[in-house]
């Protein structure tokens, strides 16, 4: 059996740090256990594409772009005109898409294991974004749900607010030790908890290739 | 706590429950809280804060604010060390240690001081006319002489400790100062729900009110509009923050400095933060700027604006002086001088004015004022401290001395348009109140208060209000009414008059720049020798380029200018402001992004591994890769000879995660790599991979690599490391402009997928071994075939393909699985003896089998150039291919790759030696050049691979490779690159 490893291996690990006023405002939490694939609708294709879609995972495809839409634990966000990311805990129906969907219809390409997961939480979380991600992240301009391709400290990361004071970042993983670094030392004046979420283990899933 | 001899005993905005110890240079002073560095030290009854840039003459201060020319002080110790910083913008805090500058000794006795007395030869241009000669270079060799002689305080090379950090910010509404205009201004903004900034330089807000008594209605009024502000949830206020400079689109450049004096790094506690804000609407109201008079040694210390001397006294309770001559061409300094006589003192009014209203009169009666108007004081007497001035009537010569130990000035009041002007927005000059106001404003761009003109604070604060409201609508809400202000201000009137030039012919020198030393004499001795406009004065004599930015000097210099040429103010022109309006230091705007941060860093899935097991780190690009292991040696150069020998006679194991990789997929996959590879794609079968180049459209090479097809219309293509961004550019550009017909897909997959070739005459043997359920035989897997398979439920990517020249394959899983494939790989081929082997040895082992790699594919090399040409496809068109038979791409004398091989033992080459003909002389750029270069383990000796003049066509030819940087010249002799087992026998076994 296969041992994954995370690429934040070296840097995460539970603990965390008082902030100036003491206390710890933030968490800061590694999350495992998802996986992503890109889908890329070919223009003529789109209801043969929708269908299949639909038939295995019961998602739709979103009109707007950059807000998310979820059906079970499906979570579809169009990132351009013509391409999708798919997030799901499982990579199941993404390797029978891959392999059932006519090309001539799409493409499915699986992405999980290029990309890690952090979530930061907490009443500060927007102000250690504010330090490296140039957009407009208040209430107004950026809502829960809604999601962009930004820049973080020199790195193209993909961002979803996930909750009033949650966001999550997918940062490419050859990027995401040194991003690490960055942002825990960007939360340092606020303090932060670090952790993992992941899920429980289940019995060995041949198509599912990331714990 | 040391006695306070000028603070009063009651009055001003300290706090005198909080006092604090403080010293300049090693002497023990103190402070409240709420002081300035300088207020302390005026307090303390110390006014020679300086020596003076050129001439080292005694210098106090002369503001009390971000305008202040002479009070630079080197605050800190250690890596903290920092020089100039404005006193009078420094918040005392406890434990501050603070030096003087310029001062050789010291400042108190200074032995540069001797230069006063060559004054006349260090006049305007004096380095540019005298350091030029005798030599072409004499520049050089006095420069370091000049610098330490003249200048301002020391940099220094140690690292400074802090922490300073940048962020974004976004608003609908900034206002820029804190003053009556901003206030209301972010007030009115702020009720219309609109997200409203406020920046202010100051700890407080207020601006111009701070100034005033606190027992007086500005301060009911002040508090009020605070309180206001502080209730209004949609109003950020950010005090302690300086807008430095404006740009495109409406965008701001802010630096905050931390509350505490001293922050703690260590807790995250920044000194500085600079912050990018990009507001929709901005609303200046930066107020105005005193502006001294110009008379001989106006530079004496005790010689302060008004404004300034004003500011000491009601905001910090500190009285400079007992008899105080306070000398003007405008109202207001009147209002100083009233505020002045009841701190005390008694105060001389000396105003050049003829006639002045009834009011001041009155105001001076009430007030117990001498007044003296159509009068100027023509110099100040004293040396170490002001002891006096001389007066005149405007239209006569004679003089008389009044004794005095504070002269104040006020030569009228300018707008700070510095920030609106950093867009190109010329300030335009209003003769009415003798000032430069803002020009033409960019969009979304409101005025507010003094910048504007607008003296009378019932004026300031309607004025605020409105452009508040503007601000508002113009990001798009709705302001219900515009908003009346209700409270009873009181104003004073400000009319003015341009102040009288210094009299010529008399001794002592009148300032117009204090910082940069630059006198009126200076200004007409320039204007003189042709320098006439304003911008070429400035660079010849300096004026305004010290680190004030001429905040008190650019006024009375251009109006020194228009008086000596004849024209209008206006006509004589303004100088440009830049940002930054007031100095930031660079830590500020390097923030976080210093050391390992300064640029990213991007880690193999197989970095946790080497880094445990003794692999040395190297850079690549913005790559850290595993350079050589410990097994092999403890040097680089022990360590790749024997990891190439360990490829060469064995099996090796090496990471090349970082190659590009490009999931291509699609019904039109294989028209696309037909039209972008130079070779032929369209017939590639499915399990087969093809090494492949690409060219840019001028025909040069953009990058090689090799694609494998692992079904009918999917596709795994890899590309160099350094060119892999590149390469998905360059094919998601031509797939979204030029060929949008095509039905294909291009996703990056490089963090996707971890890689490692396995590589050496046992390399199959090993996977054998280790992966038993798979077959490797030659009939199976062939060179050049590619398969998926699935181990223990991972999928594996495999590729029979060769960088090295030994039989090799490169094996691909996802990335979260490359330490766990890769350990199982080295533990199932222990019994071969299989070790790692890092980048130095991949790369010298393709030396040795020719291949050329980022050295050489610099885009600046064509096909041919690279032995390449016979790859291109005859039969159908590609990228690049018309650009190929252009005459300067065919020249046969153009460089191209060859071989080379060292002919002195015991001598080396070297990569970027410079390749010339046998005999010819070693000057220039030679024919050509070494590109990559290595010790072969197969040839016993030094190889490399180069690109020469005519290439190949001089093979066998013996050169000489010369390396100016160590001297070395060593003879090589010009072979083919392909060093090793030219057939390929061994990639087909």
């Amino acid at each position: 059996m296969f041992e994954w490893h995370s690429a934040l291996a070296g840097g995460v690990s539970a603990g965390g740090r008082d902030g100036v006023r003491g206390g710890r405002q933030l968490r800061l939490t590694e999350v495992r256990g998802w996986h992503l694939a890109q889908l890329a609708v070919f223009a003529q294709q789109q209801s043969e594409f929708q269908e299949r879609l639909r038939a295995l995972s019961g998602a739709q495809l979103p009109e707007e772009l950059y807000r998310g839409v979820t059906h079970n634990d499906s979570r579809l966000v169009r990132i351009t005109p013509q391409q999708y990311w798919w997030f799901a805990a499982s990579n199941a129906s993404m390797v029978r898409l891959a392999r059932e969907l006519p090309p001539s219809a799409g493409t499915v390409t699986l992405l999980s294991a290029g990309r890690v997961r952090v979530r930061i939480a907490g009443p500060n979380a927007r102000d250690v974004l504010a330090k490296g991600i140039p957009l407009d992240l208040h209430t107004k301009a950026f809502q829960v749900g809604q999601s962009a391709q930004t820049g973080l400290h020199h790195t193209g990361v993909f961002l979803e607010r996930v909750a009033d004071d949650g966001y999550e970042i997918y940062v490419p993983r050859s990027y995401a030790a040194w991003l690490w670094e960055w942002l825990i030392d960007a939360a340092l004046p606020f303090g932060y908890d670090i952790m993992v979420e992941a899920p429980a283990p289940t019995s060995n899933n041949s198509e599912s290739h990331q714990p | 706590m040391s006695h306070q001899p000028r603070r009063l005993s009651s009055g001003g905005r300290i706090d005198r429950d909080g006092p604090l110890a403080f010293t300049l240079e090693g002497r023990a002073l103190s402070g409240f809280a709420g002081d300035t560095l300088a207020s302390a030290l005026l307090a303390n009854d110390i006014r020679l804060v300086g020596r003076s840039f050129k001439y080292h003459r005694p210098r106090g201060f002369v503001a009390a604010g971000v305008e202040e020319p002479n009070g630079l002080f080197t605050l800190g110790s250690g890596g903290r060390t920092t020089p100039n910083m404005a006193a009078t913008v420094t918040e005392l805090y406890e434990g501050l240690a603070a030096r003087r500058q310029n001062g050789s000794p010291s400042v108190d006795f200074d032995l540069m001081a001797i230069n006063s007395l060559i004054a006349p030869l260090l006049g305007a241009g004096f380095y540019y006319k005298t350091f030029m000669g005798p030599r072409q270079g004499s520049w050089m060799f006095y420069e370091p002489f000049i610098r330490r002689a003249a200048g301002l305080g020391r940099a220094l090379h140690e690292r400074d400790p802090d922490r300073y950090e940048t962020c974004y910010k976004h608003a609908d509404v900034a206002v820029i100062g804190a003053g009556p205009a901003g206030l209301a201004a972010a007030r009115a903004a702020g009720a219309s729900g609109a997200r409203v900034v406020l920046i202010e330089q100051d700890a407080l807000l207020g601006g111009a009110l701070l100034s005033s008594r606190t027992d007086e209605l500005q301060e009911s009024l002040r508090r009020e509009m605070e309180r206001a502000l502080e209730n209004l949830p949609s109003v950020e206020i950010l005090r302690r923050t300086t807008a430095l400079g404006l740009y495109d689109g409406n965008m701001l450049a802010l630096v905050t400095r931390a509350v505490n004096g001293q922050p703690d790094p260590d807790r995250g506690e920044s000194r500085e933060v600079v912050t990018t804000l990009c507001p929709k609407a901005i609303v200046f109201a930066t107020g105005a700027i005193e502006r001294p008079l110009l008379f001989a040694d106006n530079d004496r210390p005790g010689v302060m604006l008004a404004s300034a001397a004003r500011s000491y006294l009601n905001r910090y309770a500190v009285a400079i002086g007992r008899r105080i001559v306070v000398a003007t061409n405008n109202d207001a300094a009147w209002y100083s001088a009233a505020d002045l006589a009841r701190g005390g003192a008694e105060v001389t009014v000396v105003d050049q004015r003829l006639e002045v209203d009834a009011t001041l009169r009155q105001l001076a009666e009430q007030s117990r004022l001498t007044v003296e108007t159509g009068t100027v004081v023509t110099r100040a007497l004293g040396r170490r401290r002001v002891v006096g001035v001389r007066l005149a009537a405007v239209d006569a010569a004679r003089e008389r001395r009044v004794d005095c130990d504070l002269l104040c000035m006020s030569g009228g009041w300018s707008g700070a348009v510095h920030l609106t002007s950093h867009n190109g927005a010329k300030p335009v000059y209003r003769s009415d109140i003798d000032a430069f106001v803002p020009g033409e404003l960019a969009t979304g761009q409101f005025l507010a208060g003094a910048v504007m003109g607008s003296f009378r604070l019932s004026e300031t604060i309607a004025g605020g209000a409105q452009a508040g409201s503007n601000a508002a609508r113009h990001a798009g809400f709705a302001i219900a009414a515009n908003p009346t202000v209700a409270t009873a201000i009181p104003d004073i009137p400000y009319r003015v008059e341009p102040a009288r030039k210094p009299r010529t012919g008399l001794p002592g020198k009148a300032f117009v720049d204090f910082q940069s030393d630059v006198t009126s004499r200076d200004v007409s001795a320039a204007v003189e020798e042709g320098f006439q406009s304003v911008e070429h004065l400035k660079r010849y004599t300096t004026l305004g380029m010290g680190t004030d930015q001429g905040k008190t000097s650019n006024v009375s210099a251009v109006g020194l200018v228009a008086d000596l040429r004849g024209l209008s103010l206006p006509a004589a022109g303004t100088t440009t402001f830049r940002p930054p309006y007031t100095p930031v230091s660079v830590g500020a705007l390097a923030g976080r992004n210093i050391g390992q941060h300064f640029r990213p860093v991007r880690r193999s899935p197989l970095h946790d591994w080497h880094l445990a097991h003794g692999a040395t780190l190297i850079e690549a690009g913005p790559w850290l890769r595993a350079w050589y292991y410990r097994w092999a040696g403890d040097t680089v150069l022990s360590a790749y000879v024997e990891e190439m020998r360990q490829v060469r006679t064995k099996v090796g194991l090496s990471d090349v995660s970082t190659l590009g990789k490009i999931d291509v997929q699609g019904p039109d996959a294989a028209e696309l790599l037909n039209r972008v590879y130079v070779n032929g794609f369209a017939k590639l079968p499915v399990g087969k991979a093809r090494y492949g180049v690409m060219l840019n459209d001028d025909a040069t090479v953009l990058d090689d690599g090799t694609t494998a097809r692992f079904a009918a219309t999917k596709y795994f293509m890899t590309t160099t490391t350094a060119q892999s961004a590149e390469v998905m550019s360059h094919l998601e550009f031509l797939l979204q402009t030029a060929w949008v017909d095509l039905n294909v897909q291009v996703v990056s997959v490089t963090d996707e997928w971890a890689g490692m070739s396995i590589a050496g005459p046992k390399a199959r043997t090993a996977l054998e071994l280790c992966l038993p359920g798979q077959d490797f035989s030659d009939a199976a897997l062939p060179h050049m075939g590619c398969r998926e398979a699935n181990v223990d439920g991972v999928p594996l990517r495999t590729l029979r393909l060769s960088f090295s020249g030994e039989l090799a394959y490169e094996l691909y899983v996802p990335a979260g699985y490359g330490i766990a494939l890769w350990e199982k790989l080295l533990a199932g081929a222990a019994p071969l003896g299989i070790r790692p082997y890092g980048l130095e040895a991949l790369a010298s082992l393709r030396i040795e089998k020719g291949h050329v790699a980022g050295l050489e594919l610099d885009h600046r090399n064509t096909l041919d150039d690279l032995g390449l040409g016979r790859m291109a496809s005859k039969e159908k068109a590609y990228v690049g291919r018309e650009l190929r038979d252009r005459p300067g791409l065919t020249d046969p004398q153009r460089w191209s790759l060859v071989g080379l091989e060292c002919l002195e033992p015991g001598s080396r080459l070297r990569g970027g030696a410079i390749l010339f003909a046998s005999g010819e002389p070693l000057v220039g750029h030679g024919r050509g050049y070494i590109t990559s270069v290595t010790w072969s383990t197969e040839r016993n000796n030094y190889i490399a691979l180069g690109l020469y003049k005519g290439g190949l066509a001089n093979l066998g030819r013996e050169i000489v490779c010369a390396y100016p940087l160590k001297g070395e010249n060593v003879r090589a002799r010009i072979v083919s690159p392909v060093f090793l087992d030219a057939p390929g026998e061994r990639l087909h076994v």
